[in-house]
C-alpha cells in the first residue's frame, strides 16, 4: 500500500518525529510504499540542518537522511520553513523544500495518509 | 476509521473529541504516545474505555507503554497491546484520523 | 474533472484560533489546495469552532485577524463545504448566530458520516 505522511511537531519537544520514524520503518520492512514526508508547522524543524543533539543521544537529522537514502521523499513546506528560518541555507538539502501544493499531492497518490 | 489519540486524556481535549467520533461499526482505536495513560487500570478513564471495547477494538503502542513503566496487566483488559508493525497494518485496514 | 475523479480531503480544525499557529496554517493550505479542482472540505469541532467566532478584532495583538478569510473560502478559493459541528458549539456557549459567515451546521454523527467518505483527514 502507497502510505504518505504529514509531520506537523518539531524535533526532541515532540515524540510525533519518532513515532513517525518507526512508523516509516515497520511500513517498509512490511512492503508498504512510503510516497513522502511531508513536514508542515513546527515539523519543518526537523530538516533544519544545523541540529547537533549531544552524541549519545538519537539523531534525528540522521535517521531521516537514512530514510532519504532508502528512496524516501521528504518535502519541508516552503511557506512554514521561510516562516521558521528553515529556508536554502539552513535546510539540509536545498532539493526537500516545497509548496503545499505537495501535501495535497501526497493526498492524492497515497492509499492511507498519516499524521504525527 | 482507525482514530489515533496521541495525547494524554488528562491533560489534552484530543481524546474526548475522538470518543465523540468513535462510531458503532467497524471504527478502531490506537492509543500511542501519551495516549497510552488513558488504558492505565485504575484511572479515570478505565469504565470509559472498558466500554468502547464491547464495540470497539482499541489498541496501545507496546514501546510507548514500556517506556512508561506501565505493564501489559496495568492496562484495561481488552485492549491489545501492538508493535509499530500492528500500527502498520491498522492503518492499512483503516482510514487514520489523528487526535492530538 | 469529473466529481468521482476528485480526491476528497477534509481538513479536521480542532484548536482555537491565536493561541498557536494551527489555525494560520490550517487556512494557508486551504487556499492552497483550493487551486487545485479537488474536493476540498473544513470541519470545525472541539474549540475549532472558535475560530468562526464573528467580532474579532485583532489590532491589539498585531497580528493578522485570519478569521476574515473564511467568508470567502468557498466562493474564492474552490473549498466546497465549510463544516461546523453542532454539539462543539453548544457546548461552548455559540449558536449559527455568532459565526461570521453562513456556514453549514452539522450534528456529530453526520459530520461523522462525511468524514467516513474522505480519502484523507488533515487534523489542525
Amino acid at each position: 500500500m502507497k502510505l504518505g505522511v504529514l509531520v506537523k511537531e518539531g524535533p526532541y519537544m515532540h515524540q510525533a518525529i519518532d513515532t513517525a520514524y518507526n512508523f516509516i520503518v515497520a511500513a517498509m520492512e512490511s512492503g508498504h510504499e512510503i510516497t513522502g514526508i511531508f513536514f508542515y508547522n513546527d515539523g519543518v524543524y526537523n530538516r533544519c540542518s544545523t541540529l547537533e543533539p549531544p552524541r549519545d543521544e538519537r539523531n534525528i537529522t540522521k535517521l531521516l537522511s537514512e530514510l532519504e537514502l532508502k528512496g524516501v521523499r521528504l518535502i519541508v513546506c516552503v511557506a512554514a520553513g521561510k516562516r521558521r528560518g528553515v529556508v536554502n541555507q539552513t535546510v539540509c538539502k536545498v532539493e526537500e523544500i516545497s509548496g503545499l501544493g505537495q501535501l495535497l499531492e501526497l493526498c492524492i497518490t497515497s492509499d492511507r495518509m498519516v499524521t504525527f | 476509521m482507525l482514530h489515533i489519540i496521541k495525547k494524554s486524556p488528562y491533560e489534552s481535549s484530543a481524546f474526548n473529541d475522538a470518543v465523540n467520533y468513535i462510531g458503532q461499526n467497524d471504527d478502531v482505536v490506537l492509543l500511542a504516545e501519551d495516549g497510552v495513560y488513558a488504558a492505565k487500570k485504575g484511572g479515570k478513564f478505565e469504565e470509559l474505555l472498558r466500554n468502547l471495547t464491547k464495540k470497539n477494538s482499541v489498541y496501545c503502542l507496546m514501546a510507548d507503554i514500556k517506556a512508561r513503566g506501565i505493564q501489559e496487566n496495568e492496562i484495561v483488559e481488552n485492549i491489545k497491546v501492538i508493535d509499530y508493525k500492528g500500527f502498520v497494518e491498522k492503518v492499512v485496514e483503516h482510514n487514520p484520523m489523528t487526535w492530538s | 474533472m469529473s466529481e468521482q475523479e476528485k480526491t476528497k480531503v477534509m481538513f479536521v480544525c480542532r484548536t482555537a484560533p491565536y493561541g498557536t499557529i494551527f489555525e494560520q496554517e490550517a487556512i494557508e493550505a486551504m487556499i492552497m489546495f483550493g487551486a487545485y479542482e479537488q474536493d476540498i472540505s473544513v470541519s470545525f469541532v472541539g474549540d475549532g469552532v472558535f475560530s468562526l467566532k464573528k467580532g474579532q478584532d485583532t489590532a491589539l495583538l498585531g497580528k493578522k485577524n485570519f478569521s476574515m478569510t473564511y467568508p470567502i473560502l468557498i466562493d474564492d478559493f474552490e473549498i466546497s463545504h465549510i463544516y461546523v459541528e453542532k454539539e462543539s458549539l453548544e457546548e461552548r456557549g455559540l449558536s449559527g448566530d455568532d459565526l461570521m459567515t453562513e456556514v453549514e451546521i452539522v450534528d456529530r454523527n453526520s459530520l461523522k458520516q462525511k468524514m467516513n467518505e474522505m480519502k484523507a483527514l488533515l487534523p489542525f
